[in-house]
This record gives C-alpha cells, sequence and structure tokens, in this order.
C-alpha cells in the first residue's frame, strides 16, 4: 500500500514512503531540520515556521512539517534565505520573552533556548520594541489545578492544543483571543482547567509556560538523576524517569523513543509523591508491636510452623514486582508445598485467559492498536481503565486516521467522539452483545469447522451496524475492559468473548485491560491454577474455618470485598499476615504486617498488558528489603532453601498457556442482584489504580473523592444537585456519596469509582461484582 | 608492571620504592631487583594517582573540564590549560580566531609557567642528589612567578586562567611591568644556579654518563620534551609544528648530544633562558585588544549581556548546562610543555560532552623508558634519572 | 676517693654540657643553614627561636613510640642507646677547656677521663659507635631501607676509621705521643701541625666528615634514596637518640681536629686560651653546615672509590715521607 518515491534533500537522492512528509523524510535520513512544534506524537501543527524549507519550483519556503513528499521534489534545508527566515521568527520569539531563565523551571531543557543556542543568536532588531526588563501582560493561570500556565513565556506553538487534542482527545486548550489583537493559550470555555490532568501539555511545552505545580522551584533540570522505570499504577507499562534528588522524586518525564511516546497518564506524571507518603509502612509489626526484621523472621516462622499446612493461604494482589510474585508462589508450592494461592488477577484477566485459546491468546503492543482497521472497545470505559489504551485509539482514529473505532459499552464515553459507532446495550446486559455478535460473525461463514460452532445462538441485540465494518477490517484490535469481566458473570463474557476471538481468529488481536500493574505477571506465574482455592471462594474457605492463617501480598481486602465481608475474613482467619507497601484498612486489622518497598525504591520487573518485560530501578533508598528476600529467609527458617530459585526473566515477552480452540456454550442467564430503582455500577476512576494511588498529591488533587454519577433526569427527579449527598441503598446496605450530574449517563442507571477513601461501593454490590440494583435518596445533612 | 621478581642467588634482594617515597615524585612504585647496591632489574608502577580524569572528561562539557586540566601537571597548570584549549578550539575550528593579546596573554603564562616547571625540577632534582640550598634558590624564583600568576587569575598553583576562545581576563595592571623586572632578573639568577652545580665536581660525577638513552631509543620509546634534546634530538613543537603566535618569536632550541642526566639538566638550563628570551621578546609586541572571543557559539557571552538581553541569558544555559555543542569530529592536538608533549585527543559526536578524551601525557611516556636507562646502575641513581626525566604523577596517572 | 668524686661530677657536668650542646648544635645548624639558604631559620619559639631545641625534645619525649611487629625488641631498644654512648664515651677524652696547674703541682684536667692514649682511645670508641647504627639496620626486622643504612653505615667506618687513623698517624709520629695535652704542648712550641701536615689535615677533615655521616657523605641515611636510611623505623626518643650520637661524634672529630691540627687553645695572647679552642671547635662544626649548604651527596660506590683508590695509597705515600722527613731531621720540622 505504501509508495516509494524519490526526493533530493540537499542534492542528495532519498527513496522515501510517500505517506511522509518532507520533515519526517529528512530525519530519517539523517538530515537536520530544525522544528519546535513538531512531534512525532501528534504530527504536524505549522506555528512554528521554523521548519521551512526551500522546494524548486516553488516561490516561497514551505513547511516540511506539513508538506508530504512528492516524487523528484527537490529541496533545500538550509540556505542563507531560510537562516534568515528563521532567525527572524526567533527575534519575534525573543522580543516578547522575559528575561526569567534564571527562574523558570524550565531552564536548561528549554527549546527557546536551544534554538537560540543553535542559531547562535546574537542581537535583535526588534529588541527596541519591548524592554525585557519591564512586567509582562500576559495572563498568569495561578488558579488552575496541577498545571501552571503563565502565558508571558509562551511562543504560541500550539502544542498544548495538539497534544490535548490529538494524543489525549480532551481538547480543552485553545489559543483563544484576549483583550485586543493578543492571543493566548486558555481553556476553550475560560473556565479553570477541569481535565484529566494528565499534564501532557507540560511535558511537551517547548518553553516554561505550561509547567507542573507540583515541581515548581522544587529543582532545576540538571540537577535531578533520571532514573528510568516502568509506571506501576497500572498494567500499561509506561515507561518514565524518575528524576530524583536527594533521595526524592521530584517529577517524572519520559522520552519521545519509549513504547508509550512519552505520553503519561496523572497517576503516572504527578502522583509520584506516593513514593513519600506519610503512610508508608516502615516497620515490622506484630500485634501492633514493632519489631526488627530477624525477630520477625522467628515470629512469624513460629505463627507458619504451628499452623498445618495446608490451613495457610495466600493471595497476591498481582501488585508486585514480579520477583516478589514467583517467590510468593514458590513459597507456597515448595516451602508450604500447597497450591492456596491465588491472585487479584483472578477477578477480571484471570477469568478470560482462563477460557482464551491458545491460539488466540497472544499479547499484543499497543502500538498495534493505532495500526488496527477497526478497533472494538468492548465493557468499560477504556479512559477511565487504561489510558495508554485511549492515547492508542486516538492515535490511530483521530491522527493517523488509520483505524475505525467500535464502542460497545452502556455510556457514551470519551473514544464515542472519535466517531465510534456506538453500541449501546443496558448494564448488565454485555452478553446480548457479544452472543448476537458472535452469532452473526458465524451467519457470516466466520470460524467454519469449529468445535460447538452450532451451540452459538443469537440475541435481540442488533450488530448489523458494525458487520460490514467488521468484514472490511484486516486486522482488528479486540479491547475487552476489566468492568465486564468484573461483573458476577465475567466468566460467561470471557467464554463470550473467546468465542468471539476464535471465529475471527486470524484477524483480531484481543486486549485485556487491568488495573493491577502486575496482573498478567501473576497470570504468567499460574496463579489461580489450584482447583480448590480460588480467590472467589475466600470467603467461603474463611467462614467454614479452613483457613487459619493468611498471607495478602500487597492485597487489601477492602480494595475487593465489602467492609462485611472483609470483616468475616477478619473474624473466622486466626493470623493475617499483610506483606504490604501502604497502610490501608487491612494493615489495621492484619496480625503481623511485613514492609515491602515501593516499586521506586526496588529493581525488578513488571510484566503489563503487552506481555513485555519491563524492568523498574531503584530510584530513592529506603532500608526495607525486598518481599522476595524476606520470603527466602522466611522459607530458610521454615526448612527450605529457596535461595537457588531464579526470580529474573530472561525474556523480553512473556507469552500465556491457554485451553485448545473450542466454542463454548454461554449460560446468557444473568440476573442482577438485589431490587431497585436504579442499576448501580461500581467502576473505575482514571485517577486511582488503588486505594494507595490516593496517597499522591497528583491524584489526589485531580479527583478527591468518590462521586455518584447520575443523568440529569433522575437528579432533577429526586431533587439532587452536583456536590449534594446521596444515599444508595442495596442489599440491606447503604453508602453514600456526593452527587455528580453527567450528562452522558442513561437514566437510572448510577456510577461510583472503586478505590477512593470517602467509600467502599463493594458495600453495596458485594465482592467479586460490581453491578446491583439499588435506591437511591437524598441524605438529609451533610456527609456523616 | 605486570612481573613477578624472582631473587635467582642469596646475594640479590628486591625493593620498592615507593608508593610512598621521599624522591619517587609522588607516588610511583619502583620495583628493583638489587645485587648489593647495583640494580639487576628494574620496573616503574603507575597508576596510584588514578582519577579517571579521561572518563570524568566524558561526562562533563568542554569548559567544566578545564579545572581539571590543572590537575594533570599542576606544576606547570598553565600550560595545560593552554594545550586543551587549544585542542578544544582546533576541534571546534576556531584556532584562528583567537583575539592577538589573547594568544600572547597565553603564550607570555605558558613560558612563565615553562620557567616555574623548570625551577621545581631544578630544585627537586637537585634535593634528591643531596644540594640542598638550590631547592631554595628555585623556589624563591618560582614564587616570584607564583605572585604574577596571582595577580593575573588570583590563583596560585590550579589556575583554570585560559578558557575555550581567550583567557578568562585581561592581564592587570602592572602585570607587565612586573614581568619586565623578572626577565632582566632572571638570567642572573640561572648564573648563580650554574655556579652551584654546572662545574660541582660531585654533580658531574653524580650526573655524568648516568641514565644514558640513545637517540634510536629515546625516538623508539617515544620520549618527549627536553628528554629528547638531552638525546641530540632537534625536536620541538613549538618550532615543527607551530601553534599560537610562536611562528613571530624568536628563540632557539637548546641540543645536547650525550644523552645522560647532565645534557638533560644543560638543556632545561638552556631552555629556561630562551624562555626567558620568548617573555622579553612578548611584552615588546603584546597587543591591545579585546582577550576572548565575540559572538561565537562556543564562547560564553559578556555578562552584561547575559543580564540584559534574553537570548544571550537563554544561550548561556544552553552552554553551561548542556555545554558547547562541538561539531561531530576527532582531533588531537599536542603543545609542548615543560614535561614533554602533552597531547588531547578529543572525539566528539556532536553533543555536549565529547564522547572520548585521550590524554596524551609525556610523564607516562618519559617514566616508560626508565629501566632502559637504569640498566647497570646502582640504587642511588635511580634517583638522579628520576629527576632528569620531570615527571610528575597528576599527568602520569591522569 | 676524692678522684672518683671528681670523676663523677666530671661525668655529669660531660653529659649535661654536651646535651645542651647537641640541643643548641641543631638550633645553630639550623640558622646558619637557613641564612646560606635566604631564609630565616627558627625564629617562634622563644627570641631568635632560641626555645626551639627545647620545644622539639619536648616533642621528641612525647611522640607515639611505634615498635614494629617483625623487629627484635632487645635489639631495637639496645641500638638507640648504644649510639650515643660509643660517642659520649669518646667525648669522655675530650678536653673542655685548657688544663690548669693546681697549687698542690698537679694538673687538672677538665675531661673526664685523661691518659696517656687519649687518641688511641677516641679512636676506639669512634669506631665502636657504628655498632649502634649497625643494630639499628639489623632490629628493624627486615626493612630494607634500614638494612641498607646499615650496611653503608659499617662499610663506610671500616673504610674511613682507617683513614682517620693513617692521617692522625702523621701528627702522632711528629710529637710522639698520643696524650691530647702534648699535642698542643707541641704545636705551642712549633708552628700548628696543619703546616707541617697540609695533606693529612685534608685527608683528616675528608675522613671526619664520613665518619660523622654528614654530606656529602651522609649515605647511611641519605633521605632521597633510603627513606631514613638506618632510622627508618625508629621513632620519637628513639630517633633523637642517633641524632644525639651524631652531634656528639660531631663534636668529638671537631675538638680533635682543632688540637691535633690546629694548635688546640694555643693562640695569640689577646685572647685566653679557652677562647682559641672553642673558636676553633665552631669553626669545625660551622664547616659541617657548610658542607651541608653546598655540597650534593656523593653515590656510595664514589665514597668507597676516594678512601681505598685515593686517600690510602696518599696517605700511605705522606706516612713514608713523615717518617723519612723524621730520620733525616729535615729542617722544616
Amino acid at each position: 500500500m505504501e509508495k516509494k518515491v524519490k526526493i533530493k534533500i540537499n542534492g542528495k537522492e532519498f527513496e522515501v514512503d510517500s505517506e511522509k512528509s518532507i520533515l519526517q523524510a529528512a530525519r530519517e535520513n539523517g538530515i537536520y531540520i530544525p522544528a519546535i512544534c513538531y512531534s512525532d506524537r501528534f504530527g504536524a501543527i505549522g506555528a512554528c515556521r521554523i521548519c521551512a524549507v526551500e522546494i524548486a519550483g516553488m516561490k516561497k519556503p514551505m513547511l516540511s512539517c506539513a508538506a508530504k513528499v512528492k516524487d523528484g521534489m527537490e529541496v533545500t534545508t538550509n540556505s542563507p534565505a531560510l537562516d534568515q527566515l528563521r532567525r527572524e521568527i526567533i527575534y519575534e520569539w525573543d522580543t516578547f520573552h522575559p528575561l526569567q531563565c534564571g527562574v523558570c523551571d524550565k531552564s536548561g531543557e528549554c527549546e527557546l533556548q536551544n534554538i537560540n543556542y543553535e542559531f547562535n543568536i546574537t542581537e535583535n532588531p526588534k529588541e527596541a520594541q519591548t524592554d525585557p526588563l519591564s512586567i509582562p501582560q500576559g495572563t498568569i493561570h495561578y488558579e488552575w489545578k496541577i498545571i501552571h500556565h503563565d502565558a508571558n513565556l509562551c511562543i504560541q506553538c500550539r502544542r498544548c492544543v495538539a497534544v490535548c487534542d490529538k494524543v489525549v482527545n480532551f481538547g480543552i486548550l485553545a489559543l483563544v483571543k484576549k483583550d485586543g489583537d493578543r492571543k493566548e493559550i486558555d481553556t476553550k470555555d475560560g473556565k479553570p482547567l477541569d481535565c484529566e490532568f494528565c499534564g501532557q501539555c507540560v511535558s511537551v511545552c517547548p518553553t516554561g509556560a505550561m509547567s507542573s505545580k507540583l515541581f515548581k522551584y522544587k529543582a532545576r533540570a540538571w540537577e535531578m538523576e533520571k532514573v528510568p522505570t516502568t509506571c506501576g499504577f497500572c498494567s500499561s507499562g509506561c515507561q518514565m524517569d524518575l528524576n530524583v534528588k536527594n533521595n526524592e522524586i521530584l517529577r517524572v518525564t519520559s522520552e519521545e523513543y519509549t513504547p508509550n511516546m512519552a505520553n503519561l497518564c496523572n497517576l503516572g506524571r504527578f502522583n509520584y509523591s506516593v513514593s513519600k507518603s506519610d503512610r508508608l509502612i516502615k516497620d515490622y509489626s506484630l500485634n501492633s508491636k514493632t519489631l526488627n526484621q530477624e525477630a520477625m523472621l522467628l515470629e512469624l516462622s513460629q505463627i507458619l510452623k504451628n499452623t498445618p499446612k495446608e490451613k495457610i493461604f495466600g493471595i497476591s494482589g498481582a501488585r508486585e514486582t514480579h520477583e516478589d510474585n514467583l517467590a510468593f508462589k514458590m513459597f507456597f508450592n515448595n516451602t508450604l508445598s500447597n497450591n492456596n494461592i491465588d491472585s487479584l488477577s483472578s477477578t477480571h484477566i484471570g477469568k478470560l485467559y482462563k477460557y482464551l485459546p491458545q491460539s488466540v491468546n497472544t499479547l499484543y503492543d499497543f502500538s498495534d492498536i493505532s495500526d488496527a482497521n477497526l478497533i472494538i472497545c468492548f465493557g468499560g470505559d477504556i479512559a477511565n481503565e487504561m489510558p495508554r489504551i485511549d492515547w492508542s485509539i486516538t492515535r490511530g482514529a483521530k491522527l493517523l486516521k488509520t483505524s475505525k473505532v467500535i464502542s460497545a459499552y452502556w455510556k457514551d464515553t470519551k473514544i464515542d467522539t472519535l466517531g465510534s459507532i456506538p453500541l449501546r446495550y443496558e448494564p448488565g446486559r454485555e452478553l446480548d452483545f457479544l452472543t448476537s455478535f458472535a452469532f452473526a460473525l458465524k451467519s457470516e461463514g466466520y470460524g467454519a469447522g469449529l468445535d460447538g460452532l452450532d451451540s452459538l445462538t443469537g440475541s435481540e441485540f442488533d450488530v448489523s451496524s458494525i458487520m460490514e465494518e467488521v468484514k472490511k477490517a484486516s486486522n482488528i484490535a479486540f479491547i475487552v475492559c476489566q468492568e465486564a469481566l468484573e461483573r458476577s458473570n465475567g466468566e460467561e463474557i470471557a467464554k463470550a468473548v473467546s468465542n468471539i476471538a476464535l471465529l475471527l481468529k486470524d484477524k483480531i488481536k484481543v486486549y485485556a485491560s487491568s488495573k493491577y500493574n502486575n496482573a498478567f505477571g501473576a497470570l504468567y506465574n499460574n496463579y489461580g491454577s489450584s482447583n480448590e482455592f480460588s480467590i472467589q471462594r475466600l470467603l467461603e474457605f474463611a467462614k467454614e474455618g479452613k483457613i487459619e492463617t493468611l498471607i495478602l501480598l500487597n492485597a487489601d481486602l477492602f480494595s475487593f470485598l465489602s467492609d462485611n465481608e472483609a470483616k468475616i475474613v477478619r473474624d473466622s482467619v486466626k493470623n493475617i499476615v499483610l506483606f504490604d507497601t501502604f497502610e490501608s484498612k487491612t494493615s489495621l486489622i492484619a496480625n503481623a504486617i511485613v514492609p515491602v518497598p515501593f516499586f521506586t525504591s526496588q529493581s525488578g520487573t513488571f510484566i503489563n498488558a503487552e506481555g513485555r518485560v519491563n524492568k523498574i530501578n531503584k530510584a530513592i533508598e529506603c532500608n526495607v528489603p525486598c518481599a522476595w528476600e524476606f520470603l527466602f529467609k522466611l522459607s530458610t527458617n521454615l526448612g527450605y532453601n529457596l535461595s537457588s530459585a531464579k526470580l529474573q526473566l530472561k525474556d523480553k515477552k512473556i507469552t500465556l498457556n491457554g485451553p485448545a480452540d473450542k466454542i463454548y456454550t454461554i449460560n446468557t442467564n444473568s440476573s442482577v442482584k438485589g431490587d431497585g430503582e436504579f442499576v448501580f455500577i461500581a467502576n473505575y476512576s482514571k485517577f486511582r489504580t488503588s486505594v494507595y494511588s490516593g496517597y499522591g498529591e497528583g491524584a489526589k488533587l485531580a479527583q478527591s473523592q468518590s462521586v455518584l454519577h447520575i443523568s440529569k433526569e433522575d437528579a432533577q427527579r429526586i431533587g439532587l444537585n452536583d456536590g449534594d449527598i446521596a444515599n444508595i441503598e442495596a442489599n440491606g446496605a447503604s453508602i453514600a456519596l456526593p452527587v455528580k450530574i453527567d450528562e452522558q449517563m442513561p437514566k437510572s442507571v448510577l456510577a461510583a469509582q472503586l478505590w477512593f477513601e470517602n467509600t467502599n461501593p463493594y458495600n453495596i454490590t458485594g465482592g467479586f461484582n460490581n453491578l446491583v440494583r439499588a435506591n437511591l435518596t437524598k441524605a438529609q445533612g451533610g456527609l456523616k | 608492571m605486570n612481573k613477578t621478581y624472582v631473587v635467582e642467588n642469596e646475594r640479590e634482594v628486591i625493593v620498592n620504592m615507593g608508593p610512598q617515597h621521599p624522591s619517587t615524585h609522588g607516588v610511583l612504585r619502583f620495583v628493583v631487583k638489587l645485587d648489593g647496591e647495583k640494580i639487576v632489574e628494574s620496573d616503574p608502577d603507575v597508576g596510584y594517582l588514578h582519577r579517571g580524569f579521561e572518563k570524568f572528561a566524558e561526562n562533563m562539557t568542554y569548559q567544566q573540564f578545564m579545572p581539571f586540566t590543572d590537575r594533570l601537571d599542576y606544576l606547570a597548570s598553565m600550560n595545560n590549560n593552554f594545550a586543551y584549549a587549544m585542542a578544544v578550539e582546533k576541534l571546534l575550528g576556531i584556532s584562528s580566531q583567537i583575539p592577538k593579546r589573547a594568544e600572547y596573554i597565553r603564550v607570555i603564562m605558558a613560558e612563565l609557567g615553562r620557567i616555574a616547571s623548570h625551577l621545581v625540577w631544578l630544585a627537586t632534582h637537585a634535593l634528591d642528589i643531596g644540594a640542598m640550598t638550590v631547592f631554595l634558590y628555585c623556589f624563591r624564583e618560582r614564587e616570584y612567578i607564583l605572585d604574577m600568576y596571582e595577580m593575573a587569575c588570583g590563583n596560585r598553583l590550579t589556575y583554570n586562567y585560559i578558557r575555550i576562545g581567550g583567557v578568562a581576563r585581561d592581564l592587570p595592571d602592572g602585570f607587565l611591568d612586573k614581568l619586565k623586572e623578572f626577565v632582566k632578573l632572571f638570567p642572573s639568577k640561572v648564573k648563580e644556579y650554574h655556579t652551584l652545580l654546572s662545574k660541582n665536581r660531585i654533580w658531574l660525577k653524580r650526573t655524568k654518563g648516568i641514565g644514558y638513552i640513545s637517540k634510536q631509543d629515546a625516538i623508539n620509546w617515544g620520549i618527549a620534551g627536553p628528554c629528547t634534546r638531552g638525546s641530540g634530538i632537534d625536536w620541538d613543537l613549538r618550532r615543527d609544528m607551530p601553534y599560537s603566535v610562536y611562528p613571530e618569536l624568536d628563540f632557539e632550541i637548546p641540543v645536547y648530544h650525550n644523552c645522560d642526566v647532565y645534557d638533560r639538566y644543560l638543556v632545561r638550563m638552556d631552555e629556561m633562558i630562551q624562555s626567558n628570551r620568548i617573555l622579553e621578546q612578548c611584552i615588546e609586541k603584546i597587543p591591545d585588544g579585546p582577550v576572548m572571543m565575540k559572538d561565537s557559539p562556543y564562547v560564553w557571552d559578556p555578562k552584561e549581556d547575559i543580564m540584559k538581553k534574553n537570548y544571550a541569558l537563554m544561550k548561556h544555559f544552553v552552554k553551561v548546562v548542556q555545554g558547547i555543542k562541538a561539531p561531530p569530529g576527532e582531533t588531537y592536538f599536542g603543545a609542548e610543555n615543560p614535561k614533554g608533549e602533552l597531547g588531547f585527543y578529543i572525539y566528539s559526536n556532536g553533543e555536549g560532552v565529547p564522547y572520548r578524551m585521550k590524554i596524551r601525557s609525556p610523564s607516562f611516556i618519559n617514566l616508560s623508558a626508565m629501566p632502559v636507562m637504569l640498566k647497570g646502575h646502582y640504587i642511588a641513581d635511580i634517583i638522579s634519572v628520576i629527576g632528569s626525566l620531570d615527571f610528575v604523577f597528576g599527568e602520569c596517572d591522569r | 676517693m676524692i678522684e672518683v668524686i671528681i670523676g663523677i661530677v666530671k661525668l655529669i657536668l660531660l653529659v649535661t654540657v654536651l646535651s645542651v650542646y647537641v640541643m643548641y648544635a641543631t638550633w645553630y645548624e639550623r640558622k646558619v643553614i637557613g641564612h646560606m639558604q635566604q631564609r630565616i631559620g627558627p625564629k617562634r619559639v622563644g627570641p631568635y627561636g632560641l626555645l626551639q631545641p627545647l620545644a622539639d625534645t619536648i616533642k621528641s619525649f612525647f611522640k607515639e613510640d611505634v615498635i614494629p611487629a617483625r623487629a627484635d625488641k632487645p635489639l631495637f631498644w639496645l641500638a638507640p642507646i648504644l649510639a650515643p654512648t660509643f660517642p659520649f664515651a669518646a667525648a669522655a677524652a675530650i678536653p673542655f677547656f685548657p688544663p690548669i696547674e693546681l697549687s698542690n703541682g698537679t694538673m687538672f684536667y677538665f675531661s673526664v677521663f685523661h691518659s696517656n692514649v687519649d687518641l688511641l682511645y677516641i679512636l676506639a670508641m669512634m669506631g665502636l659507635s657504628s655498632f649502634g647504627v649497625m643494630l639499628a639496620g639489623i632490629a628493624s626486622g627486615g626493612n630494607k631501607y634500614s638494612y641498607f643504612g646499615a650496611q653503608r653505615e659499617i662499610a663506610q667506618v671500616v673504610s674511613y676509621e682507617i683513614i682517620l687513623a693513617l692521617a692522625l698517624l702523621n701528627p702522632i709520629l711528629m710529637v710522639q705521643s698520643l696524650n691530647l695535652t702534648d699535642f698542643v704542648t707541641f704545636q705551642q712550641q712549633h708552628l700548628w701541625l696543619i703546616f707541617y701536615q697540609p695533606f693529612a689535615f685534608v685527608a683528616f677533615v675528608i675522613a671526619m666528615v664520613a665518619s660523622a655521616s654528614r654530606v656529602p657523605f651522609d649515605l647511611p641515611e641519605a633521605e632521597n634514596e633510603l627513606v631514613a636510611g638506618f632510622n627508618t623505623e625508629f621513632t620519637g626518643l628513639k630517633m633523637a637518640m642517633f641524632f644525639f650520637g651524631q652531634y656528639v661524634t660531631i663534636f668529638v672529630v671537631s675538638a680533635l681536629a682543632a688540637i691535633v691540627f690546629l694548635g688546640g687553645w694555643s693562640g695569640p695572647a689577646i685572647l685566653p686560651g679557652f677562647v682559641w679552642y672553642w673558636l676553633k671547635v665552631l669553626l669545625f662544626i660551622f664547616m659541617f653546615t657548610w658542607f651541608w649548604g653546598t655540597f650534593p651527596r656523593y653515590r656510595y660506590d664514589q665514597l668507597m672509590d676516594i678512601a681505598w683508590k685515593k686517600l690510602l695509597p696518599l696517605l700511605v705515600l705522606n706516612i713514608l715521607w713523615t717518617g723519612f722527613a723524621l730520620i733525616v731531621h729535615m729542617p722544616i720540622i
């Protein structure tokens, strides 16, 4: 499809893709053309005009970032005239740029500085126009959260506008007219910034105009050591650099050559202060008595020795490093010789990969999403679950324009603004869509010859609108969101997804989203392979008294169970041993607590949703050993030497085992728990991937509490306004949440976000379920 | 040093001279196998002062490395500054754009450095052989030079005065007068040293015929500087591969042919007189004008500009934080230092820091020829040969 | 009995006076060489730095006393004791003042010990004085520098004791006595012996510098070659003892030279005899310092060369000449 053309740049002939712009072609071949506003992340803007080149036959210089190559084109990238032109532009910028490098956070890595140096500007004919020492008149947005904007430093390259629009797909920033003919970057509506607070605009700003409030005046760019690592907040595995000074992370940056193309979300970019949270667990403690490591080892081994081996159970939070995760598994399988162990990935992706046949369960790179012809996003708001997948979709649909998007969900979401084909089902009716889709595929002749094909049945759900696209597409990315898999009928959904994957075998790439950063690592280490014990049966086992000692590795009981259930577990288990990084409700009830370093304080690997084995590197010192070291010592105390075990992975990418190809029969009979007027859904906020992610400044500032999303009509009917407190009741329990009217919410549907400290929505849905019928009342008075 | 010595008979003994020894000029470890007091085998072992300068250079901007060159041959810091600045200027292709006055100031500083370095050499050489008074006489004159250096740059040992593109600041008032005075006085002082040593029978006994290295051997071992000229090789980079303003100056290259410690001594004594001649001419010829390049992307803008003009401030930040971006390529520049040819090989890949820097240190290379010179001599001759080679460990180990 | 008491008093006086002398000899030397080298020398402690030697002494008492683990402990203690002992013993025979005739007609000698074989005794003690250094080399536990230093000292002493003795043999032949007072008496009657025996005097001066191990013959402790030679491993008071011995040696040989060649306390009557005597001694001590400030150091083989190949044959010839001259009663003698 790609055509090659021949062009001449500076007298040398090159053969390049016809789709490329001159700038891209030149850069590919190592020819340097200066450019300020251009970046591969968001394409050409054409604002800075520095990249102008001369093309034979054209009177005026052309912008190389925007002009596509043509066969036989002759380009000159450097000439006195061009140099003069570029200098004029720099003079223009310099004229209005305040003399503030000394106090500007961007100094030292500022592209305006760089371009001044590159062109060696030694005079400015326009400098008489303005006095650089005068007080600048541009707006400084002190009122914005997290992001600081100083219009005086802006050179109006519009990179922030482009990144907000074309990468993040939020589009809140624009170059707007201010008094007179002055233009400034501001929000489109002029209100204070209220966005995803991903800070992409900060990362692209060539000057110090957009900067992080959290970083302001903390350090100079060159003082910090950049420690490359992998983000530990979700399973995207974004590569980033922790900027460390004096054993403290001061900011997070990322480079354009990373797989995530320097894109980071709010959590990755601004939530680094979690690492110095005052709620870090620092000491070993047993029944709230602080011990040293040796004493703790002795006490713990005593506890474990006194417990019959088959009564020891373990749950991994799927958030620890691969090494910890594997050591934990080995500890159970070898030292304790049982398999009473499961991880939190079994609550969602574990279900999917249990059924997804080997032939389609390959883990693919996210960049393939952007290249897919058709992207089907099913079962959740991917922008909230994994922003990186959202950006890959946006890149494919909006920037490269190679992909069509289908969004199958119960609500309009951000990706619907990409011109997607919306498929709306009622919450809890996911199977309708999946089975109809599978049936439609079968009718089109896909999957001929597969076992059990006949068992596929359809439903009333209409998928005809997308069948045309599916047929056309040669390359489909199918994204399964965590929310769908966490329904109580998640296993059936997983089976249905497997059926679709198998039917579209050759052209489908299945992606699953997970908020647990090492969920795929836990799958790889064969968590959830026990026939008897699984995390869903935790409560049952506890009630039956089968569990005497429960070891939790980075797993917070209150983050996947309701408070009542967690209490039941507490009461029926004799010893709860918690390995965790942060204090949580669980740490308050655990008998023994072993601190685990945060991912910024240890070296190891995470396995992300692409199956990549990503390295994390120790950036800040802490005197707590990794969990695997502690487990090894504990194992030695128990008489089993694990120290020869190899924890490190040699592979760069993992593969998972799956069953043989098989079409599953789906049990579509599912009923939503409870009875109430409303359907209540516990879903996710993009600002939390766990309870502790709220301990950081960035996330806390962006969203401090869980809110109840409600449609306008419903709100009016009940008489709720933004900010009012509402009580939601189901299953005999109730939670109180502040209300936020969301115009995109369908009627009689409520949604609240998990993992906020103000409430635990599992209280009304129950653990391992996120959907319930509930009643809504306006609370009298404020919050209790 | 990778040999293991085996004592073959009872008469032989192995002595570790250094690294802590009063006259190994720093931290040379010299392993000698002795038969009585006669040297059977010897091997210098270096590296005790290794500070990894070449690796440091890969991690700092070109300007940042300048103070490190002070710490190479710390007896002739100015010359090191000079050589490094010239090497970087050659890499940047701005060698011809250095202001004339700056060039003259550099030559004045370099020749003063040569005299100062030779004075320390003479002082320690004589002290090692036992003549204590010469030591103090030499330091008296050196003090005068250090005073002048202090006038110019405020420092007495590590000057960091010469900059890429010029020198840090102009000569202060009265400097040239003081220099004139020195130049007038100095030859009489050299005469004094000659009186003390050149005809002294003990001195002659200790230096003549000692530490012989033939002309061919000197070339083969790559020895440079006064040591080669003591072996009859007429080679001086200032004349034969001219740099800076040396072509405009008239001076002679002393050459002696007996290849021993005494001739190396005479070469240096004569060199001091020649340096004095160069200084005389410099005082006459030094022009007025700026001492730093202007408007070059490789030098810092004047402070007034940086404080007032935003483009200058912005450029300054880049130059300081990221370093000056030298064009990609490699270069070698060798300068005639008091100890010999100090060369800098710089490989740049276009970034603000060099990709690789190699320092050819004359001390190291001269030192390596020591076992040749010591064949069949006595333990006391080690000292006179060490003195005549005049090495400094800051430079040798880098 | 009274003689024993007088002897003891003399001995105590000798030790006291020489100790003070050694302290101030260092000061004197440092001052002299300082001015030779265009500096000032000690000046901080006391007026003109006069208390400097006291400070140095006190310091050397309080220095940490380090004994190497491999050292031979008894010898390590013995060496610094022996080092000054023999020079002191030699000094016992050196007169401090001209002898005076007491009212009862006996002579009172201002030396601890007076006999008719003064010279022989002094030479014997000088020969023994290298024992301290030798023991130091052996005791230092295999330190090669100490060993080399001791080896050099012994070779040097063996060579130069001979020169010293042969050089003295000429005057002895002429005076026909080994009694130091006789030498002075002889020179009072004749000319100073330096005029009769100029070559023997030169040889004696060279040999006396060598036997005191001073520049240009300071090989046993050549700092630049052997770190500190035999006393490399010695610290504090132990090291000071070696210096003590050396300075006493310098005094002994200087006094010997003054008495034997320069006429002792003989001199024009404008000054009293003992002043002449002390002036001559100080002149020699000054000479030591002067050499120090001027000469480089000979090499070991060159030192041996001078002793055995040059001085020894020439001195033998000189003795033959002196003997011949005495036999034929040449008028000059």
